[in-house]
């Protein structure tokens, strides 16, 4: 698998064109590509390459912020907004192959201020427990058991290079290797990273383990 | 494997991140404690559970499809003008921030009004200035090179009453923290050659065992480790700083290909695979390997360029003047490089250029010399011997008829008490306990750089360091402290520099330790630090005396790796004996 690094063609690309890029010029399917190959061609005005990713990550996203919203048509409509906004920013992402988990910090964001919406709309006697930085959604405890929602919200707490790798492993089943291959990094930082989260969760969720 | 052990590294097992001793450990630890078992199903638990939450959360495939149809046409599909954003952007913007931008603007119009009516009344004036030039700095050859921050002594005990938090933004690291402060655990080199019991055992092979001695291990060479340690053993601030710039200038010089042209830096003739195995140690005892440290690119290259020069019988090196030196340093950095790396290309590597040592270099019950099976001498026996630790501490097979061969070689070139050798070199001696080396046999060429290396021999292969032949070559190199233009020169009754001797000298003195280490030690690190060459290209390196055997062959490259490894002594070795 063989990529050819050619400069984009200027004159024929979109508004999100960012010259100086080197882009990979694809002979092989774009599916198989890693994200910074992806995030190349969309700045190079190949807009097939975010719909890529956007199939690479949709999901995930809308899992995201289904864990902590609990309300899945809402989580679509917050992945959608995530999505749209990666796109109009691309440009401003320094390091392409940090991508999945600059859209996940794009999605947190978007999560919390339609937590904070929430809070404002609804009155103080119907309200959900106060929700502030990583912490899950309240409603997490009414769409499932305590204890899944509790793992979520711990999972959603983690730093985000560990957070994604987690995501990517249970929510995608992908394996480490291919795990570093879609992020850019060695296979042995991706397990570093996994142990690393292991430590953490078991960590925060240590009463839990000592019942099981 | 304790129970503390095995919970540490649970994750790591999850994960795979063990290599397969650790594995073989853990597994049997898993097998023998019951605790430890319910510790790790609960671990197994948790994770699984933990990750049936997160495949719970995970929508429905079609969700995937509907999402690209979306976006495509919130955000991709219709082709905005720039018109269409600024109209957009008009309409999102409150009413506050149109007013601010049209007085701004306004604002902005009056500044340009009457700035421009004022210039016209006023002549230009010109000004000119020499700009001075700014200055370099002059190095000032008196000041103490020193590579740490001063730091700010603060009273520990003092309240303050309002205390500043200061809150740094910290980079994720993608590996653990280790206690030596380095990103991998395997720089530390291999934990289980680690050890402070005196070696037991009355044979050759016995006093190696398994997993070597303390002689052996790669000590504490990077971090908190190696900072105590140079506060233990007598180093210092300054003995690190030098020990940096002499990196520095390594690295500075290293070719593209990974080794040092040493006829660019005196030599008539190339040198060059000895010379490239000294620097490539000369990172290594600093704790930089091919995948940690500040320099790991050099080592990579380092090791690189030796494999490369390596033929498929195992011989490592070029085709260069005495080759028994390039090929036994050489496989000695290799070994090394494995035994902290842990690549097992290079193990791989290693393990050939042991065994090319053993089955076609080594004479049969005797030591080495420049080529396959000619007489032994010493000075290319002790390459040969450190070569065979090194690899037995990283865990390659080293034949036990090797270290056999090596000691009846090191016994022979030894006197015997009252012994008056026919030749020697320098002097005073005192001949009461024996103990003294010769170059080929015990009679001739006998002096304190060729006693310096059999007592190396005899440490490296598990011979007491006060056992009574070792104080006597110890009180040899007492009367013969470094000294810059005053130490004997190799095999000559002239006197200069002498890098070869004050190493084996360092790595001998430190492991027997006591007075003989602290006179040993100021001598050297004093020397070292005050000569080094500071400034210019040829900063952090040393000179050399042009007919000193040795830097005489490996020129700058020789005598700076040499000096660097001196000053690593106390963290490179740890001490065989607990001081």
């Amino acid at each position: 698998m063989e990529l050819v690094l050619e400069r984009p063609d200027q004159a024929a690309r979109g508004p999100q064109a960012h010259a100086g890029r080197a882009v990979p010029t694809p002979s092989i399917p774009l599916e198989e590509l890693s994200d910074a190959e992806l995030v190349a061609l969309c700045l190079a005005g190949e807009r097939e390459g975010f719909t890529v990713l956007t199939r690479r990550y949709g999901a995930t996203v809308v899992a995201f912020a289904f864990s902590r919203l609990g309300d899945r048509d809402r989580a679509e409509e917050v992945a959608q907004e995530s999505l749209v906004r990666a796109f109009e920013r691309l440009w401003s992402l320094k390091a392409p192959r940090v991508f999945a988990s600059w859209l996940l910090g794009i999605a947190n964001h978007v999560v919390l201020q339609e937590l904070e919406r929430r809070s404002r709309s609804v009155p103080l006697d119907e309200a959900p427990e106060a929700t502030s930085g990583d912490a899950g959604g309240p409603a997490a405890a009414s769409f499932a058991g305590e204890s899944r929602a509790r793992m979520l919200r711990e999972v959603n707490a983690l730093p985000p290079h560990y957070r994604l790798t987690m995501l990517l492993k249970y929510q995608e089943h992908l394996s480490c290797e291919e795990i570093a291959l879609r992020v850019g990094v060695s296979e042995g930082t991706v397990r570093s990273r996994l142990a690393r989260a292991y430590r953490l969760l078991r960590e925060v969720l240590a009463d839990y383990e000592e019942d099981l | 494997m304790m129970c503390r052990e095995f919970q540490g590294l649970i994750e790591a097992y999850l994960t795979g991140m063990m290599h397969k001793g650790g594995v073989a450990d853990f597994e049997g630890h898993l097998r023998s404690c019951s605790a430890c078992a319910e510790r790790f199903r609960k671990a197994e638990a948790l994770l699984s559970e933990t990750g049936s939450a997160l495949e719970w959360a995970m929508p429905e495939a079609d969700v995937t499809d509907r999402l690209v149809e979306r976006v495509a046409a919130a955000a991709i599909a219709p082709q905005k003008t720039w018109g269409d954003v600024m109209r957009e952007q008009w309409e999102r913007a409150p009413w506050w921030m149109i007013s601010a931008a049209v007085h701004a603007t306004i604002l902005m119009l009056m500044t340009v009004i009457t700035v421009a009516t004022a210039s016209k009344k006023t002549d230009d004036i010109v000004i000119t200035t020499d700009l001075a030039k700014k200055k370099e700095p002059e190095y000032d050859e008196k000041k103490i090179r020193d590579i740490f921050r001063n730091t700010k002594e603060v009273e520990a005990e003092e309240l303050v009453e309002n205390p500043v938090f200061v809150h740094e933004e910290v980079e994720v690291t993608d590996h653990f923290e280790t206690e030596n402060d380095m990103d991998t655990h395997t720089a530390r080199g291999q934990e289980d050659a680690i050890s402070d019991i005196p070696l037991g055992g009355t044979g050759v092979v016995g006093n190696i065992g398994v997993g070597g001695g303390g002689a052996g291990c790669f000590g504490y060479r990077t971090g908190g480790g190696r900072r105590r340690c140079v506060a233990k053993f007598g180093g210092s601030r300054a003995s690190e700083s030098a020990v940096d710039a002499a990196l520095r200038w390594l690295a500075r010089h290293q070719e593209p290909d990974g080794h040092w042209d040493t006829q660019k830096y005196g030599p008539k003739n190339p040198n060059d695979t000895g010379c490239t195995g000294l620097a490539c140690l000369a990172f290594l005892g600093a704790g930089h390997t091919e995948r940690a440290g500040k320099f790991k690119n050099n080592v990579k290259a380092a090791v690189a360029w030796l494999m490369q020069n390596q033929n498929n019988e195992g011989a490592v090196g070029r085709k260069e003047q005495h080759f028994g030196y390039h090929h036994a340093i050489g496989a000695l950095a290799l070994a090394e490089a494995y035994g902290m790396g842990r690549n097992p290309k290079v193990g791989e590597a290693a393990q050939r250029a042991l065994d090319w040592s053993i089955d076609k270099h080594q004479v049969e019950y005797s030591g080495w010399r420049y080529s396959a099976k000619q007489a032994a001498d010493l000075s290319v026996t002790g390459w040969f011997v450190m070569q065979l630790k090194s690899a037995k501490v990283a865990g390659l097979k080293v034949q036990g008829k090797a270290f056999s061969g090596a000691m009846a070689f090191v016994d022979k070139c030894t006197t015997k008490p009252d012994q008056r050798p026919a030749n020697v070199y320098g002097g005073p001696y005192d001949y009461t306990y024996g103990g003294l080396c010769g170059y080929m046999n015990a009679s001739e060429k006998v002096g304190p750089t060729t006693t310096s290396i059999g007592l190396v021999c005899r440490l490296f292969m598990g011979v007491k360091p006060r056992e009574q032949i070792m104080l006597g070559g110890a009180e040899c190199l007492l009367k013969n402290l470094p000294s810059w233009s005053a130490t004997p020169s190799y095999f000559r009754n002239a006197k200069g520099g002498n890098f070869y001797y004050w190493y084996y000298g360092t790595l001998s003195m430190f492991q027997i330790g006591g007075h003989y280490w602290k006179a040993w030690n100021v001598a050297m690190r004093d020397m070292l630090i005050q000569n080094q060459r500071r400034g210019g290209d040829e900063d952090g390196s040393w000179d050399f005396a042009g007919d000193e055997l040795g830097a005489r062959e490996g020129g700058r490259v020789y005598t700076t790796a040499l000096g660097a490894l001196c000053l690593e002594i106390y963290y490179r070795y740890l001490p065989m004996y607990g001081k």
